[in-house]
């Protein structure tokens, strides 16, 4: 038999695999709360971006056991500003928020302008009748079990109907999102061996946090990546998430300025107590 | 052959790899589908049914021989690894841990489809400039835009409703191939006979590409040894795929567990958490 060397490890096995998951589930909170709501019908009861947020909720907790209570508020552990970051990152926040607006509005009215919209309708789904209702009922094949995230009928993906919510979950959604991608996985970057792993690890957690916006178009990835950049870039000058946090919810309150400010006629209809009013 | 320097081992491996999971499985799969239509199965499942759910069986199978043949080529004694079956909270972590990686792995699969349906449109949106332009035509005149635009382009067609269609209609491809028999053997037998068969298999992949082929390629260091690991792995899930696209799911999805089940395999030897993490996964893809 071969002797098999294992080299000492840092941490114990159950921790790894505790922070492992927990790095895991935060790059792809959204993604999960997508899938979620959209495979059972009691979760699809609340607004996706209300699971969002109590998914978020539940990884902070988490972050809090894993890595101590202030861990997701203040990410860089022994960071020189100290308490003076907190006022610092407030007035940070509310300029970084201010100028995200206008570099988000330019990307995405560039893009606009690059690319008209189509003329042509929409193609058919299909074009052969299939039994629906009573014909449908005790056929075999709709007795059978349903599978989930490879059928045609289930992509997993947001709308921007699900976008269109009160203000208050959209400003919940820039807090949860902000202790998520520049607390909790800032912290957990911070915890790799070498400033190279450090730093790719940062840019993974702004990348994934820029490409999780692919589901309303490749160019919101483009328009959210200064968004996510600024917001790790000034979590690091000021050790704590509250510069991210302001600039989010600056920038989310504009989103709903925007989005209130549609013709009511072009706006989806409201969906459940979370749907924002015409 | 543990007396053969690294390289020579991944060799093998390799080989290895191409023969049993491209020829040998094919091989296989052809024998089941024409057993599905020899053997006295009942009548109410059809011969893709019993086709894919005797492919699940003799995959399982062959899989559990081959993990056999390589114990006794490569020399590695598997039971040091089988601890953690009383470590409720390790399995428990491992089951996050899969559903975090199909998560992380269908995100950016969703990347992927909107970058290529993007160039697409782009490339399209040259082509039909071109045409406006008069520049492509043919050498008797005719327009040549229709034929070379790429498929995924969508014509002139733009707009969220056309993405969505081919989003589903890129989903609807990626049913096929080896991932078929797993989803027709799910929704046609009981739960617990298709969990055991797709624990059977995807175990059996987990104490082969972690258990096995890392151990055995220890003396190459970490980053040869998990790389070597995660592209054999990821070439695995291409064969018996019917296209790349088809193919994107599984390859994305072995990225990033190959990746991950790799590191955690290097630190902790511990083999039952990675194949609760990937049934889990398995399980939370297709179920």
């Amino acid at each position: 038999m071969t002797p098999t060397p294992i080299p000492d490890a840092p941490l114990t096995d159950t921790r790894a695999y505790a922070l492992t998951a927990l790095a895991l589930l935060s790059l792809s909170c959204l993604t999960l709360a997508a899938h979620l709501h959209t495979r059972w019908a009691w979760v699809r009861r609340l607004p996706l971006l209300g699971v969002h947020v109590l998914l978020m909720g539940a990884l902070v907790a988490a972050g809090a056991v894993l890595l101590g209570p202030g861990s997701a508020l203040l990410p860089v552990p022994g960071h020189p500003a100290g308490w003076w970051g907190l006022p610092a990152g407030a007035v940070l926040g509310a300029v970084l928020g201010l100028l995200i607006v206008r570099v988000d509005l330019a990307i995405t009215t560039a893009w606009r302008t690059a690319r008209p919209a189509a003329a042509r309708p929409a193609p058919q789904r299909m074009t052969a009748a299939r039994p629906a209702g009573f014909a449908a009922s005790g056929t075999r094949v709709s007795e059978r079990r349903r599978t989930g995230l490879v059928r045609a009928r289930n992509d997993y993906a947001p709308t921007g109907g699900d976008l269109r919510v009160r203000l208050e979950l959209l400003v919940a959604v820039a807090v949860g999102e902000e202790l998520v991608f520049r607390g909790l996985l800032t912290r957990l970057a911070l915890l790799l061996p070498g400033v190279r792993l450090e730093a790719g690890a940062l840019v993974l957690a702004a990348a994934v946090f820029a490409c999780s916006h692919v589901f309303f178009g490749w160019v919101q990835v483009l328009a959210k990546t200064p968004l996510a950049a600024a917001a790790c870039a000034a979590t690091l000058l000021t050790g704590n998430v509250l510069a991210a946090v302001v600039a989010h919810v600056v920038f989310n309150v504009w989103v709903w300025r925007y989005r209130r400010s549609e013709p009511v006629a072009r706006r989806t209809p409201a969906r459940g107590m979370w749907g924002a009013p015409a | 052959m543990n007396d053969l320097p690294w390289p020579l081992k991944a060799l093998v491996l390799t080989v290895f790899v191409v023969l049993y999971y491209k020829y040998a499985k094919s091989a296989l799969f052809a024998l089941c589908r024409r057993a599905a239509h020899l053997l006295p199965f009942g009548r109410r499942w059809d011969a893709s049914e019993r086709g894919s759910v005797l492919e699940l069986a003799a995959a399982g199978a062959s899989h559990v021989l081959v993990v056999a043949v390589l114990v006794l080529v490569t020399g590695i004694d598997l039971t040091r690894f089988a601890a953690g079956f009383d470590r409720p909270g390790l399995i428990a972590l491992g089951a996050a841990i899969g559903v975090g990686e199909v998560a992380l792995g269908s995100l950016l699969c969703r990347v992927l489809i909107e970058g290529v349906q993007a160039a697409g449109r782009r490339r399209a949106g040259s082509v039909a400039g071109g045409v406006r332009n008069g520049v492509r035509r043919g050498a008797r005149g005719e327009v040549r835009g229709a034929r070379t635009a790429p498929a995924t382009a969508g014509g002139a067609v733009d707009g969220a409703v056309e993405s969505g269609e081919r989003m589903r209609q890129w989903l609807g491809l990626s049913r096929g191939g080896w991932i078929r028999h797993h989803l027709k053997t799910m929704e046609v037998v009981s739960l617990p006979l298709a969990l055991a068969l797709t624990a059977t298999q995807v175990g059996s992949e987990e104490v082969v590409f972690r258990g096995l082929v890392l151990s055995w390629l220890r003396e190459a260091g970490p980053v040869l040894a998990i790389g070597i690991s995660c592209l054999l792995f990821t070439v695995m899930q291409v064969f018996l795929m019917s296209s790349w696209r088809a193919a994107m799911f599984p390859v994305v999805g072995a990225i990033v567990m190959g990746v991950t089940h790799s590191v955690l395999f290097w630190h902790y030897p511990v083999l039952i958490p990675l194949v609760v993490a990937h049934v889990t996964f398995f399980l939370f893809a297709v179920a």
